[in-house]
């Protein structure tokens, strides 16, 4: 009994929450607090969804495989330097604070040296995307290192524990926790980078179709097509921040 | 073997790479109006400073985007961290919330500034409103993330001691999470400041991002990329900041 | 005999075919949506324009008339549709660009107002705050001519952001008024939200150039004849959608890439006066370059001369 009622109280509390955002965001429109040319309401948004996703549906395979490709190459890429610059304590302390800016950097302003360097077709879409992701990657990878006790290595030494086993018993394992949730971000922020370059590109994926529905006010579909793209990035989200939470930790 | 302190070699790294940029952008082809040589670079952002510039009205503006910024960023930071703090105390709304929140996240917020506009207008507000939905929900996550990651077993010793609640809050939760909840608000600070300046590159009538945008749109290339420096040191001098504002937090 | 020479002519005819290698050509405008720029551009695809003259054309729009500057620059594209507003700023400061043909003479900028608001006439613009994409831009100094010659005063002007952005600000009545197009304004016109009430078309001192072809200095020197041709292919494509037979199919690309209603589409159809010659008229030029500098969006010192320019090789 006790365990059942939170269960059946916190799904009360989310049909709740849920709920009343739905009532906010429908009256909103209706009763013309926001104009109609600018919000969808919940109902539209849902019943052009289907249309919106067949019409964009190469679009929307676009999107996902430039997604993927740009968040595995942050991801590896701050893997590789992450792990090549957190073995030594020296490079850590050097580098750490210059990577830490990137997060910062406008990088939507460096958008025509993009076009310059990697041309008009996807390939600026998944840089961007992938730079977007390693930055908060990096960090995180970098100071997964700190994650690793040293009495715990020295310990498995003394067990007689090769380089290779050390590494996955100890190591990778005090790392995890620091490595999910940098993935976390890093898939966000990809995700978040690649859309917004669809969008000023406004050629190929959903950012372009998107970019394409406001211009010309297709108030719904647009909703719709933000809808199926939010979709693909919370089922990713969610993924990851379950997989944290699992790896019981999350300390930098 | 001496090894030179780590800021020192730092600034070599940096120095190193400007004087390749330099040598690349003055014999190649690449047109004045994409890239300009670190060189000029440097000699715009000291007539940017000293008021010589082209640039118009450069303080004006800068200070704009600077209190723009620390309004978001104290916004963001106190209901994330308070969002945060909710999440993880209580099983049920935390588990209640987080896939909304989760769901949220996922959402493009760029598309939702038309919306913003309509409600709060062109004035600084909307663009610290955009700051805060981008830089917050990073907070959200780590601070819940970092309670949330407590041993039980402090738990259990601070309440064989006879510690009450707020005492166990502020004595033993909050210290244990400190250094996850600092690393997710200097995240969050970064992520506020891209909010700002976006907010500032879509509705073009003031503070820094409305320099980088008539920069662009003029072609005055040495500038634009002297007014992008200007604007990452602000982020570094910031990031500084709340570095020893944690530390100092930290050892107390 | 017969035989062999059958086989000589099938085998050259085959020769030949293969021997017509298409020029790749990526042909860039400076926005994406406006059927001025898009139009000619798909005609040419579809209605084999382009193929006729031995050219294969991806089209890549860019976001703004600097980044389609930009991406001639880097060589991302080679040709495009563009505007003089936005053409001569970037040549005089610097862009290897060149204007090699007129795409079409007027631009139909005009003012619009809520029709919810309390403006009636053209003169109730007075002292009206008027939202431009951005401030010393085409769009503000377009407002400053109608109120000069229209005599209004106080009309301000105040940055509103693209399309989206500045009729949220029109709707909620922050701003008076917005400076626009026909085919950007069109659908809301029909709805009867909005109301043109200043045509800047009429203001202009003639003659007049607004969206032009350009090239890349670079292109026109080293591939003149792909550049002669790609001009021409584009003012056949705008000869084809300018006649009847041309029309039905404009129509129809308007509504799907417009998303234009069926009475919205031959409204804007009826605007497009697109140029089937593309002769460059210096006079133009110099009468835009003028009113440039009258108005601040160059810099007197930026003024390039004016031949250097346009190029009138590809359309004498």
């Amino acid at each position: 009994m006790t365990l059942r009622q939170p269960k059946y109280l916190t799904l009360a509390i989310r049909f709740a929450a849920l709920g009343i955002f739905l009532l906010v965001w429908d009256l909103a429109v209706r009763l013309g607090w926001i104009d109609p040319l600018f919000l969808a309401t919940p109902l539209d948004t849902l019943e052009h969804l289907v249309p919106v996703a067949e019409h964009a549906a190469p679009d929307l395979a676009i999107t996902v495989t430039t997604f993927l490709s740009a968040f595995a190459a942050g991801v590896i890429v701050a893997l590789a330097i992450g792990f090549a610059i957190g073995i030594s304590h020296y490079s850590r302390r050097m580098l750490l604070p210059l990577l830490a800016l990137g997060v910062t950097i406008p990088k939507v302003t460096l958008l025509p040296l993009f076009i310059l360097w990697f041309g008009i077709a996807q390939t600026p879409v998944i840089v961007f995307g992938a730079l977007s992701g390693f930055f908060p990657m990096v960090i995180n990878v970098m100071t997964a290192g700190g994650e690793v006790k040293p009495n715990q290595v020295l310990l498995a030494k003394a067990m007689g524990f090769g380089p290779l086993q050390i590494f996955r018993k100890v190591t990778l394992p005090a790392m995890l926790p620091v490595l999910v949730s940098g993935l976390f971000y890093a898939c966000n922020a990809s995700m978040m980078g690649v859309f917004i370059v669809e969008l000023a590109l406004a050629r190929h994926g959903l950012g372009a179709v998107v970019h394409d529905l406001a211009v010309t006010f297709q108030t719904a579909d647009m909703y719709a097509a933000v809808l199926l793209t939010a979709s693909i990035t919370a089922a990713v989200n969610m993924a990851l921040w379950y997989a944290a939470r699992y790896f019981g930790r999350w300390r930098y | 073997m001496h090894k030179l302190s780590p800021t020192l070699a730092r600034l070599l790294l940096v120095l190193v790479l400007l004087v390749l940029w330099e040598i690349f952008t003055r014999f190649s082809s690449v047109s004045a109006i994409l890239i300009a040589p670190p060189s000029a670079i440097l000699w715009q952002m000291a007539q940017i400073l000293v008021r010589a510039s082209n640039v118009p009205d450069f303080y004006a503006n800068a200070w704009l985007t600077i209190v723009e910024i620390l309004i978001a960023y104290a916004v963001t930071a106190a209901i994330g961290v308070l969002a945060g703090i909710a999440v993880a105390s209580s099983k049920v709304i935390g588990d209640a919330f987080e896939p909304i929140l989760l769901v949220l996240y996922a959402v493009p917020k760029i598309i939702l500034y038309p919306v913003i506009v309509l409600m709060i207008g062109t004035g600084p507000a909307t663009k610290i409103v955009f700051g805060v939905f981008v830089g917050i929900f990073v907070i959200i996550f780590n601070t819940a993330a970092g309670l949330r990651q407590i041993e039980p077993n402090y738990l259990r010793l601070a309440h064989s001691l006879g510690y009450g609640g707020a005492k166990i809050f502020f004595k033993v939760q909050l210290p244990a999470a400190a250094q996850t909840v600092l690393a997710g608000l200097r995240l969050g600070f970064g992520y506020t400041i891209i909010g700002v300046l976006t907010g500032e590159l879509l509705l073009v009538n003031a503070g820094l991002g409305y320099l980088i945008d008539w920069a662009s749109v003029n072609y005055y290339t040495a500038q634009l990329y002297a007014l992008i420096v200007i604007t990452l040191a602000i982020g570094v001098v910031a990031n500084y900041v709340v570095g020893r504002i944690e530390r100092h937090w930290v050892r107390g | 005999m017969k035989k062999s020479i059958f086989l000589g002519m099938a085998a050259l005819a085959v020769s030949t075919q293969s021997a017509v290698a298409l020029d790749k050509i990526s042909y860039g405008t400076a926005v994406k949506l406006s059927p001025v720029y898009y139009l000619p551009v798909l005609a040419g695809q579809e209605q084999g324009i382009f193929k006729k003259n031995a050219l294969e054309v991806e089209w890549v729009p860019a976001n703004s008339g600097p980044d389609f500057h930009r991406a001639l620059a880097a060589g991302a594209v080679q040709i495009g549709s563009s505007n003089s507003a936005t053409d001569i700023p970037a040549i005089g400061r610097g862009a290897p660009s060149v204007i090699v043909a007129d795409l079409q003479t007027a631009d139909n900028f005009g003012i619009w107002v809520s029709t919810k608001g309390h403006i009636n006439t053209i003169q109730d613009l007075k002292g009206a705050k008027i939202g431009v994409s951005r401030l010393a831009g085409a769009e503000d100094s377009y407002g400053k001519l109608v109120a000069s010659k229209a005599g209004i005063e106080g009309m301000q002007y105040t940055a509103s952001g693209g399309v989206e952005a500045s009729m949220a600000l029109l709707v909620t009545g922050s701003i008076d008024g917005v400076v626009l197009t026909p085919h950007q304004m069109i659908d809301l016109k029909l709805q009867g939200k909005v109301k043109e009430i200043a045509e800047v078309e009429k203001y202009k001192p003639q003659p007049w150039v607004s969206y032009t072809i350009v090239a890349a200095k670079d292109f026109v020197a080293k591939q003149p004849d792909v550049a002669k041709r790609i001009t021409k292919s584009i003012l056949e494509a705008n000869a084809y959608i300018t006649s009847p037979a041309g029309e039905p199919w404009a129509l129809a690309k308007m509504k799907e890439e417009s998303h234009y209603s069926d009475a919205a589409a031959p409204a804007v159809y009826d605007e497009t006066t697109l140029s089937k010659d593309g002769k460059i008229d210096r006079a133009a030029i110099k009468n835009v370059v003028d009113f440039m500098v009258q108005y601040d969006l160059i810099k007197a010192s930026d003024v390039p001369n004016i031949d250097a320019l346009f190029t009138d090789q590809f359309v004498k």
